[in-house]
């Protein structure tokens, strides 16, 4: 979308990610415009991970930014000629540190070693504890940002590091996307850059390609259990992210996500939940073996094994047969014609090898189900 | 439940502006179709005579929400702070006023 001088009031989408700005603005016109992008978006995908966009992305070929700086910049001085009462905000971030933080203190003790991080984990399975300890964050954060620089801070900076470094290493390992640098305010992020070794929130983000060598790979890192449970899902979902024409890695996903759901509702221990994982490895390097000796592309080998575990005799003609009508409907997902004429198409050379026409429809109807996800 | 009168209401607004050391040049109650309370940078503050209704909790949260705003202009993280100093945990009754606000008369609080 190119916009000159309009939708600069009122236009609210959220979701809106970078704004290119190639023309000179200022004051409150400039304001409004980043104000455009710059909307926090926050989605619950249902399934206890959220997708968060803390900020918009204004990339600017103008060289606009230095002034901007200049003109939203606004000192603690000032703040404290506003409120009488920091006093007040003193007491409460004191009364938080000692009554709140010791216990999430407490499950650090080695100094952010791997048992540490996989403690962590293991503490914040449970979504609603993480919530908490978020909300809790979050409070604290802000009250920081309010209070800093302030030598009452002073006996209190260890732990609030401690606190920041707990809240990225969670983050990271449960949340979608997030830019650690990028989660925290202004003041507590220059802290954790000054203080945080990266090690700790390396650990939960570290991906493993997914190939024949990925089990062994992860045998042999060091870090719990807990902690390579997230690490494989995440390497799974990037995965199928990046090769995102592949059904078959896409159902891998979902069933990586299910594996995650149970295992943070506590239905799965750690180590059923990594041998669930190791399995679904498994028939993934297994289907690509086979996938590759009767050399079809993904989409033919999805409908191949399909058809197979339906029953339907002569899978393999079958499925060349639909692999082709795909070829001929390339358009199938953005032209409603185009996926009716497809489905016909499937629908007769599914027909032609399965007489009963309730399970001729029923298997259409779960082809394109698992396609459509993809 | 009780209702609290037009006297009394006021004299909570006036403690709580004690409190929070801000300047209030009048105060009225009157009914109000869009929203709880608003306050002018003339300090001239107005409530929803509706809130005399309310438990004195909600009344509280609206006085102490407007009140802020003398020497916090928004909703940032400093109004934020202050809010939850002055009353704990204030979100789940700006919810239930929202609720209130939304099935009474379909409108924003």
């Amino acid at each position: 979308m190119i916009v000159t001088e309009k939708l600069l009031t009122g236009y609210d989408a959220p979701v809106l990610y970078a704004m290119y700005l190639d023309k000179p603005m200022r004051d409150h016109t400039l304001l409004q415009a980043i104000a455009r992008v710059n909307r926090p978006y926050e989605v619950d995908e249902g399934d206890g991970r959220e997708t968060r966009k803390p900020h918009g992305f204004v990339f600017d070929f103008v060289g606009i930014f230095d002034k901007l700086e200049k003109a939203l910049a606004f000192d603690s001085d000032e703040i404290n000629a506003i409120v009488k009462d920091l006093g007040l905000l003193k007491v409460l971030f004191k009364n938080k540190m000692e009554q709140k933080a010791p216990p999430y203190l407490k499950l650090v003790t080695h100094g952010f070693n791997d048992k540490d991080v996989d403690d962590l984990i293991e503490r914040f399975r449970d979504k609603g504890r993480r919530q908490e300890f978020f909300k809790e964050f979050k409070e604290l954060e802000m009250l920081y940002e309010i209070i800093s620089p302030d030598a009452f801070l002073r006996p209190y900076i260890d732990d609030y590091i401690g606190l920041a470094s707990m809240y990225a290493v969670v983050t990271k390992a449960y949340t979608k996307q997030v830019y650690v640098d990028k989660a925290f305010q202004r003041k507590t992020n220059a802290l954790v850059q000054k203080h945080v070794t990266s090690g700790p929130i390396a650990a939960v983000s570290d991906f493993v390609p997914i190939n024949s060598e990925t089990i062994y790979v992860i045998k042999r890192k060091h870090g719990g259990d807990d902690t390579k449970v997230i690490n494989l899902i995440k390497s799974i979902e990037k995965i199928a992210e990046e090769e995102s024409g592949d059904p078959f890695l896409i159902t891998m996903a979902d069933r990586a996500k299910e594996v995650q759901e149970s295992y943070e509702a506590r239905q799965t221990s750690t180590q059923e939940a990594l041998d669930e994982l190791f399995a679904e490895i498994k028939r993934n390097e297994k289907r690509k073996k086979e996938q590759a000796e009767r050399g079809y592309d993904s989409l033919h080998y999805f409908v191949f094994t399909l058809l197979r575990e339906a029953g339907v005799t002569d899978a393999e003609g079958v499925s060349a047969n639909v692999a082709k009508s795909f070829g001929e409907h390339p358009n199938w997902r953005q032209s409603e014609a185009d996926l009716r004429e497809l489905r016909k198409a499937v629908t007769f050379a599914v027909y032609a090898e399965e007489d009963d026409l309730d399970r001729v429809t029923r298997i259409v109807d779960r082809l394109f189900s698992h396609l459509a996800t993809a | 439940m009780a209702v609290t009168t037009r006297a009394e209401f006021k004299e909570r607004v006036h403690g709580w502006a004690n409190k929070l050391g801000a300047r209030v040049a009048s105060i009225s109650v009157r009914p109000m179709t869009t929203k709880w309370a608003s306050y002018s940078t003339a300090g001239r503050l107005t409530f929803d005579a509706l809130l005399l209704e309310l438990r004195e909790e909600l009344q509280d949260y609206v006085i102490a929400h407007e009140l802020l705003h003398v020497h916090v202009p928004n909703h940032g993280k400093l109004w934020k702070s202050l809010m939850r100093a002055h009353l704990g945990e204030h979100e789940e009754l700006e919810r239930e006023l929202r609720r209130m606000a939304s099935g009474r008369r379909g409108s924003q609080s």
